[in-house]
């Protein structure tokens, strides 16, 4: 889950590192996270989904835009078809396999493009402070201001259609969290005695940032990050519900369960599918994040 | 269910209906004719569409000239099997009434004395000449109704150079004010008031399809009353939305607008016309299309009367209607009834800059166009797309069966199958393949013309070996406007009829008409093609048929299109509703509605 | 309690509202306004009377003299006038969606904080036991799947499965009826919307219960005797409800965004539903009009929230 949003200039970042060694940080925070059950089995989860979509690329069942005779349409499960076929005859099976490519491009795409937007943002306006500051702050409030779904539609209208333009699309509307908490990071972390020993032994800003701050606030980011996936895959499942999202004949999970609610009266099964898959796939991203931040948050006490 | 906000030329099939329906095997709904009436005489539907707007000078959409013809009168209806007959006007206009004059130019036309408008005020010929002056100086949509009217140009060059500011309401104020003053430029010569009662038409030459195509109701011929328009504190623009401005000679007036909610019809009290009406009041809900399925729901709980009318003839979901076909309870409230609308692939032949193997005439050209248009298998798209419910095959040619210029079925020798020949005339006029390497097909944005396009690009992949690229584009405007601009290799195009006559179809798609207003999809014009639509548009429709299926063999001939589908419409009704289509002509008039004891 | 610097402290949020409703209504009208297609162009509108119809609604303008006299005519409070319907005045439209709008989130936040709270509480005086696991578990399997994955479901219950086990006797109209719908209809929709945004709330609650437990002084009152639901109801709950005021502002703007979505599942006629609608009728007047004021909302609804922290944490002050 994200965390939760607050007007920046009202209080400093939540959380941070402490200055640990870098090493037994990681070592300790995998063990901890071995121990969490619940974070594993979503792991595990994960994995196999990544296999099924990579799989995809080359072998689904059948080609999930055939469409078939219509003696073929809106079957149930069976064993040509495990999942059934939807209002054109097309297997259903191939089509959520597809989805869950689509599904983890988004993803991971957006939270890639989410980390590089918020890490540089956050690191210029924590570092140089003053009237930078001010101005990236202001800019992250108007951002906290206005619902990230509209945003997300509007400029996915202007943007076109296609995979990259909702994976920058879903990224304006996230991207301040992540730019709030590298901000705060680079606040505390600037102060430290060892970014003034570089400073003084005559280090560039830039060299400082990346070899520096960024590396000992790796923890939360990451946690972020993964925090930002579920979020995107919702987006993007509820605007291709809306049909503004992924086009035909592309399958994805949002379009599935968009056309199987036109078909409830005939076939029920079609919107389970991507219903579950939904649900599944993000309730196992929550709880990953949940046991990385869990597993790097040393305050935490068990 | 996806939005589909495209409107395609639409007037509403229930307007003019079809003289085949019948036999065209639609299943009949179950209203019984005889029956007490119930003593609460309330119709209650829901439409799926806001309306865009209830002038009748600027009208374009199927829901709202469905509702405002039942508001609004022109000087003649269509009866139930599409003859014209009086409506404002007291008798039609004939070359043996003295009507029309012997050379076809001259119409003298007579009103009803009893005509009135709904706020008491009589019509008079003035009302006529506003009314029409109103509508071509306006540019509505179907103002080209009235181009063969003496002045028309005149009066559209006038009113289409406003005072240029930056305020807007000037062009549609503007032409209110000129009227007012009484400004000649904005009347057409042709139009005149010989006295209270009488109205003459003078054309330029003789018109066959004109006093048709002045008889679509719920448009630019119909009357309004110049007195409330043009009073003060009205505006201009939306002077339709109040119910006290919403003023016609029809047998309902507005009486509640909650925008993109709900509105609110009730019978005026003693109407002029006939039959005199029997349903009270009708409340109508504005739905998203998003929620037909549990609309449908909410019909089978009896929360609805009708499903389908306001041009939602296809708002049912295909998976509803299936699982009501196999629900014997509920299918006897479903009724089934062919629309007249034909979807077709467009070719580009007229646009060399747009490019693709299909421009020109010549024998690589016309033999490509006939390889893809024999490649596509028509009855597998209607049976398999639209499971020969929501569609059946254009075998006809391009005019919906049931209209008068189709040509029956299998007459269009360009809706055959054959695989074979397809190969051999590809193999023939493109054997290395470089000509239809990067072949596109647009269309717009909508789940059934997705399938459509799948459906297609299977079939070229199939019996070609081709590779389509298919391109989508979700903003309607935009696709029409490119696909006008005849910016497309291969589109999707189509028509919905406005009236039964040919001349709706052929002066509007191709030629030289439509290359002047700039909608020639195809670009498709030829000299031959335009001498005999010209002859024909000046005869009367028995001699000028002939000469019309002459253009439709043109356009086979020169294979100018590949047929796809005819729609077909499905409403539910429920079997205590007696007069709501029930006969031949499938209609939307509610003065002969009846709602018997349930 | 109203102090100066309270004031002060008001007048510079209201400052930034209106500097942000300025910069969005910008950024959204030019965005909107320089997309290509118009809500007009149809098979029989086009050429000289496309351009006509543009010219009435000053569409032929260079976009920024559009947006100066939007500006204007939004300081008198006219939002414009739609395209979709020509002519209709937005405001009155778009006042009386908000209020559709305020029913559905005011009843999911009542929602929300009812269930996230009372699931925080019973979690976090449980705490690690099988109920709590089972509360924490509800409280993500809330925010993970999908809202319209509950509405498919709830339709497909209350909808197809009840009335077909029960030959129409139970059966739910999943369909909004009139501008406010009834109680019945606002129930399905308003639970989901509310079920959506309640895990963070029990999260939130379910840690500050879990800290003030451990404190001092409920050693003490519980070192006094009094009985263990008295202590926890009286003191600890009090405490605890602070970080969920806190983060009453984002729980605001979640249902504002769950409400879009909720909304368009439901047709319900609010502001969520007409944003969709007018994007993809290309009526950008309606589009830019819904888009401020939701800025509006969130402006003002983050600072009653936070004027609300200091009544609650007398600690805080401005």
């Amino acid at each position: 889950m994200a965390t939760i949003a607050t007007p920046v200039f009202e209080q400093e970042y939540a959380g941070g590192t402490v200055a640990r060694a870098q090493v037994g940080l990681w070592r300790d925070g995998f063990r901890r996270l071995r121990r969490n059950r619940l974070a594993l089995a979503a792991l595990v989860y994960l994995i196999l989904l990544f296999l099924v979509a990579i799989v995809a690329i080359f072998w689904t069942p059948y080609n999930p835009a055939t469409i078939l005779p219509n003696t073929l349409t809106y079957l149930g499960p069976s064993a040509g078809h495990p999942l059934g076929t939807d209002d054109l005859g097309r297997d259903l099976l191939s089509r959520m396999m597809q989805g869950a490519q689509i599904s983890l491009i988004v993803g991971l795409g957006t939270s890639l493009v989410v980390l590089t937007i918020g890490v540089v943002v956050g690191l210029i306006a924590g570092y140089f402070r003053g009237w930078v500051d001010t101005v990236i702050s202001v800019f992250i409030n108007i951002f906290y201001g206005i619902p990230g779904i509209l945003v997300a539609i509007v400029l996915y209208l202007v943007l076109g259609r296609g995979l990259g333009n909702i994976m920058l699309a879903i990224s304006a509307t996230v991207w301040m969290d992540m730019a709030r908490l590298v901000r705060g990071q680079a606040f505390s972390i600037r102060e430290r005695e060892f970014i003034e020993a570089a400073r003084a032994s005559g280090a560039k800003s830039g060299k400082i940032l990346f070899g520096h701050i960024l590396p000992n606030s790796l923890g939360p980011i990451i946690v972020q990050a993964t925090f930002v996936i579920p979020i995107a895959i919702l987006t993007e499942a509820f605007l291709s519900y809306l049909g503004l999202g992924i086009p035909s004949p592309l399958a994805s999970w949002g379009s599935i369960a968009s056309e199987g609610y036109a078909a409830l009266p005939l076939e029920p099964y079609m919107m389970l599918w991507p219903a579950i898959a939904l649900s599944v796939t993000l309730l196992a991203f929550n709880f990953l994040g949940d046991g990385l931040r869990d597993a790097f948050d040393p305050r935490q006490r068990r | 269910m996806r939005p589909n906000k495209l409107t395609i030329g639409g007037i509403g099939l229930g307007v003019l209906g079809l003289l085949t329906a019948a036999a065209c095997g639609s299943t009949s709904s179950s209203t019984t004719t005889s029956g007490a009436l119930a003593s609460s005489q309330v119709l209650h539907f829901p439409v799926f569409q806001d309306p865009g707007t209830w002038d009748p000078g600027e009208m374009d959409a199927e829901v709202d000239t469905e509702l405002m013809q039942n508001v609004f009168d022109n000087l003649w209806r269509f009866d139930d099997n599409l003859n014209i007959i009086p409506d404002i006007a007291s008798t039609v206009p004939t070359q043996a009434n003295g009507g029309i004059s012997s050379d076809g130019t001259t119409y003298t036309i007579h009103l009803n004395p009893k005509a009135k408008f709904s706020n008491g005020d009589p019509v008079t010929s003035k009302d006529v000449l506003y009314s029409w002056n109103r509508a071509v100086a306006l540019h509505g949509a179907y103002s080209s109704i009235l181009s063969a009217v003496q002045g028309y140009s005149d009066v559209q060059k006038a009113a289409g150079s406003p005072p240029s500011s930056g305020t807007p309401t000037t062009f549609q104020a503007n032409i209110e004010k000129q009227l007012a003053a009484g400004n000649s430029s904005f009347m057409m010569s042709g139009l005149t008031a010989t006295d209270p009662e009488t109205v003459q038409i003078k054309l330029a030459s003789g018109c066959g399809w004109c006093l048709t195509a002045w008889t679509l109701e719920g448009t630019v011929g119909a009357i309004v009353d110049e007195k409330v328009i043009d009073a003060p504190g009205v505006d201009p623009v939306n002077w339709w939305q109040t119910p006290a401005n919403l003023v016609g000679t029809g047998a309902y007036k507005l009486t509640a607008y909650t925008p993109k909610q709900s509105m609110t019809f009730s019978q005026v009290p003693n109407w002029w016309g006939s039959p005199k009406p029997t349903l009270k009041t009708i409340n109508i809900d504005i739905k998203d299309p998003s929620t037909a399925p549990t609309t449908v729901d909410a019909f089978f709980q009896k929360g609805y009367d009708i499903i389908g009318y306001g041009g939602d003839s296809g708002i049912i979901p295909l998976a509803n209607i299936l699982a009501i076909q196999a629900n014997s309870r509920e299918k006897a409230n479903l009724l089934t009834q062919p629309k007249g609308r034909t979807t077709w692939v467009s070719f580009n032949i007229g646009y060399p800059a747009t490019g693709g193997p299909f421009v020109g005439e010549s024998a690589a050209a016309k033999g490509l166009r006939l390889a893809f248009a024999l490649a596509v298998d028509k009855q597998g798209l209607a049976t398999t797309v639209c499971h020969n419910l929501i569609c059946s095959a254009a075998t006809g040619g391009l005019i919906t069966t049931g209209l008068v210029g189709n040509g029956g079925p299998n007459s269009d020798p360009l809706a055959k199958f054959d695989a074979t020949q397809a190969k051999s005339l590809l193999k023939q006029y493109d054997p290395t393949g470089a000509l239809t390497k990067n072949v596109t097909y647009s269309y717009n944005a909508g789940s059934l013309n997705e399938s459509v396009a799948e459906y297609l690009q299977s079939q070229w992949k199939t019996n070609l070996g081709l590779n389509v690229t298919l391109n989508s584009v979700s903003d309607a405007s935009i696709f029409i406007n490119n696909r006008l601009e005849g910016k497309y290799v291969m589109s999707r195009d189509g028509w919905q009829f406005d009236y039964n006559h040919p001349q709706d179809w052929y002066d509007n798609l191709w030629g030289v008409y439509a290359t002047s207003a700039g909608a020639n999809t195809s670009g498709f014009d030829d000299p031959q093609y335009d001498s005999i639509l010209k002859q024909a548009d000046a005869e009367p429709l028995t001699t000028a048929l002939p000469l019309y299926n002459q253009l439709g063999q043109i356009l086979q001939t020169d294979v100018v299109y590949i047929p796809l589908y005819y729609s077909v419409g499905n409403f539910l009704i429920q079997s205590y509703v007696s007069g709501a289509g029930s006969n031949t002509a499938f209609d939307h008039w509610w003065n002969e509605i009846k709602i018997l004891s349930h | 309690m109203l102090t100066r610097g309270t004031l002060i402290y008001i007048a510079q949020r209201l400052a930034l509202i209106v500097f942000t409703l300025i910069a969005v209504s910008f950024l959204v009208f030019v965005t909107v306004h320089t997309l290509p297609g118009n809500a007009f162009e149809s098979d029989r509108v086009h050429g000289r009377a496309l351009q006509l119809l543009l010219h009435e609604y000053g569409l032929d303008q260079p976009v920024l003299v559009q947006y100066w006299n939007f500006l204007l005519n939004a300081l008198h409070g006219n939002l414009g006038v739609s395209f979709q319907i020509r002519g209709l005045p937005i405001t009155p439209l778009v006042m009386r969606e908000l209020s559709v709008s305020a029913e559905l989130g005011g009843t999911a936040l009542l929602i929300t904080i009812g269930l996230g709270t009372t699931f925080g509480v019973i979690a976090a005086m449980r705490q690690n036991s099988w109920v709590d696991y089972t509360l924490t578990s509800i409280a993500v399997v809330g925010y993970s799947v999908p809202s319209f994955v509950f509405a498919g479901l709830g339709v497909l219950i209350f909808s197809y499965f009840l009335p077909s086990v029960t030959n129409g006797v139970i059966s739910y109209p999943a369909i909004w009826t009139g501008t406010y719908g009834t109680l019945v209809e606002l129930s399905l929709p308003a639970i989901i919307l509310g079920f959506y945004t309640s895990g963070q709330v029990t999260r939130i609650t379910r840690a500050a219960m879990l800290e003030v437990l451990q404190q001092d002084y409920i050693r003490t009152a519980r070192a006094k005797g009094l009985k263990t639901r008295v202590v926890t109801i009286r003191h600890a709950l009090r405490n605890a409800l602070i970080p969920v005021i806190s983060i009453l502002g984002p729980l605001v703007i979640s249902i504002i965004t769950g409400s879009v979505i909720i909304e368009n599942i439901f047709g319900i006629p609010g502001l969520g539903k007409e944003f969709v609608e007018s994007i993809l009728a290309a009526d950008y007047n309606v589009t830019v009009a819904v888009f401020t004021v939701y800025a509006l909302l969130i402006g003002i609804a983050n600072l009653i929230v936070d004027l609300l922290y200091t009544v609650v944490d007398p600690r805080i002050r401005y």
